[in-house]
């Protein structure tokens, strides 16, 4: 059996942030509690409630698991100043809920006795947890799905940015559709994006243009420099992480071209604690429940080789 | 100071998630329930719905907001839902209001899209004393072609190519299976009801004061869908407000709808509730 109701906990500021608790009644209740944070604006619920759907798994397999909404989202307390959700997303990247996720830390230790935390979460979510579990010695483990490594904002151009894989999926796309009439009649009414259209169809456009990364951000890259600080801190100091991805996800040629393949020898000897998977015909919200049953069947045995 | 109330109550079938507002003072009569637009656009709206919420509290009108079961926070699963459902939640949350307000004398719904459907059909059963429309879906069988397109959508990102045509998906349903749109399984109950809706038929029944809203990007003019509802319903106002399509994802960040809360608000102080 599994108790689940809603909690208010005050965050850093005095906001009151709304949540859902999930708590195992039966003896089978484990100590480390499972944080599931907000991916983006869609709140505590997740897109297609996909967190209440993990929540009530990772429940009957005896976590506590609470979910919550941060401050200006879902049901809580505050504001959201950003006219544009590119940028407002850019404020998550830069870490703007870590406060949130520490205080509801804070509380869970204060009610519950909690001293162990895995943190997990979609896109956002599994961002937050990151630059949150690296600071915060509380947190044992994380398991992120769909972890951005750029950083949005409305004034990024993406195509400038774009990875390898990401050009070829669309060159593939454009020569499907030489003979769609729709995309000609798109092509000479000038709705099309040529400057798009002409960076991945040019003669030689090919990994060789790829800008170089650079760790301080800046215009040279949309690379997010807090990523590989926050990842270089989890794994040395001993804690584990489990990166999901979708193959249908550009975030995942995000993270494989612009941060691990670049940086992978530096892992080498610390491949234990670094577990990364890929959904096979999945979308970035996992959307399809055969992706959603395979993605909490790695994440719970991750869980039990992990923490049991 | 906003007084919030998260908690579950008793549904048509199973518990629902539901916030109380308690109203900040004690000059309106009408309480009302918000009825949220139908799974994914529930999400994006979601921020809205809790700022007007607030608006109304702080006006004197207490409000309930509530998950339909299957969706939000609630219980129940999406795949086992259906039309007479949800309109039985939206029943038991007219009176979970009642019996948070004691003495209160007029119970108001108001609903976006999908749920502003189920807010008409449930005001004609109900007998509610006002109702908000918020570009409330008209067609039912026109809005289920639209969410089956969103599967044949997600198909083509996925796999580059139509596996299930849209007459395949419909067999599926008929057969009992469930359809996948944006990660909601819907099944042949919730696609047969919400398919056989025919709003204009159906509310013109209902004789107490109505605001019908068309939500616009541009000024004007109202669809002749929408203002055909206004004149089957006996005292309606109908209105174009101009807003982004906030239920979906769009650029912007809609942390509020500024110009559909105050238009509403409007209407409420010309029916003094």
């Amino acid at each position: 059996m599994v108790d689940v109701r809603p909690v208010i906990i005050k965050n850093r500021i005095g906001l009151s942030l709304y949540g859902m608790l999930h708590t195992p009644t039966g003896s089978h209740r484990r100590e480390t509690v499972l944080l599931l944070l907000s991916p983006g604006i869609k709140s505590r619920v997740a897109p297609h409630r996909l967190y209440v759907k993990m929540a009530e798994r990772y429940a009957k397999e005896g976590y506590v698991v609470l979910r919550f909404d941060y401050h200006g989202l879902g049901d809580s307390e505050g504001e959201v100043k950003e006219r544009l959700v590119a940028d407002f997303y850019r404020t998550v990247q830069h870490g703007r809920y870590v406060d949130d996720v520490l205080a509801v830390m804070d509380y869970m230790q204060k009610e519950q006795g909690a001293g162990r935390y895995i943190l997990g979460g979609l896109c956002g979510g599994a961002l937050t947890g990151l630059i949150a579990g690296s600071n915060d010695a509380r947190v044992v483990g994380l398991f992120g799905l769909g972890i951005p490594v750029i950083l949005d904002g409305s004034q990024m151009d993406p195509s400038v940015h774009m990875t390898d894989g990401q050009a070829e999926n669309l060159r593939q796309a454009y020569y499907e559709k030489i003979l769609d009439i729709g995309a000609w009649k798109r092509f000479f009414s000038l709705k099309s994006d040529f400057r798009l259209i002409w960076r991945i169809l040019k003669p030689g456009a090919s990994k060789t243009n790829m800008k170089p990364v650079e760790e301080n951000g800046g215009e040279v890259s949309n690379f997010n420099p807090l990523f590989p600080v926050a990842f270089q801190k989890m794994i040395f100091s001993s804690r584990k992480l489990l990166l999901i991805f979708s193959d249908m996800d550009r975030l995942y040629w995000e993270y494989d071209e612009k941060f691990w393949q670049p940086r992978k020898g530096s892992y080498k000897d610390r491949m234990e604690y670094i577990d990364v998977r890929v959904l096979k015909n999945a979308n970035h919200i996992i959307s399809s429940p055969d992706s959603q049953k395979e993605m909490l069947a790695w994440t719970c045995d991750w869980l039990k080789e992990n923490f049991s | 100071m906003n007084i919030e109330t998260p908690f579950f109550f008793l549904g048509g079938t199973c518990r629902l998630f539901g916030i109380f507002h308690e109203a900040e003072k004690k000059s309106q009569d009408t309480g009302y329930v918000l009825c949220y637009p139908f799974a994914e656009e529930r999400l994006w709206a979601q921020r809205v719905y809790v700022e007007f919420a607030r608006e109304l509290a702080r006006r004197g009108n207490p409000v309930l907001r509530f998950d339909f079961m299957g969706n939000g926070d609630s219980e129940g699963k999406f795949e086992d839902a259906d039309v007479e459902i949800w309109l039985s939640d939206i029943a038991c949350a007219v009176r979970t209001l009642k019996t948070k307000v004691p003495g209160l004398n007029n119970v108001g719904l108001i609903g976006l899209r999908f749920g502003a459907t189920l807010a008409a059909l449930s005001a004609v059963r109900n007998n509610v004393s006002r109702l908000v429309l918020w570009d409330p879906v008209i067609d039912g069988n026109h809005y289920m072609q639209e969410i089956l397109r969103s599967n044949l959508m997600t198909q083509a990102a996925i796999f580059k190519g139509i596996k299930k045509d849209r007459r395949m998906l419909v067999q599926d349903l008929m057969e009992g299976k469930t359809v996948n749109v944006d990660g909601y399984e819907i099944g042949r109950k919730l696609y047969e009801g919400i398919s056989a809706i025919r709003l204009k038929e159906e509310v013109s029944r209902y004789e107490n004061r109505s605001l019908i809203v068309q939500i616009d990007n541009r000024d004007g003019p109202i669809r002749e869908r929408i203002l055909d509802l206004g004149k089957s319903i006996v005292k309606s106002s109908v209105i174009n407000v101009r807003e982004e399509p906030f239920w979906r994802e769009i650029k912007s960040y809609y942390g509020r709808a500024a110009n559909l809360s105050r238009a509403t608000l409007e209407w409420m102080d010309s029916c003094h509730g």
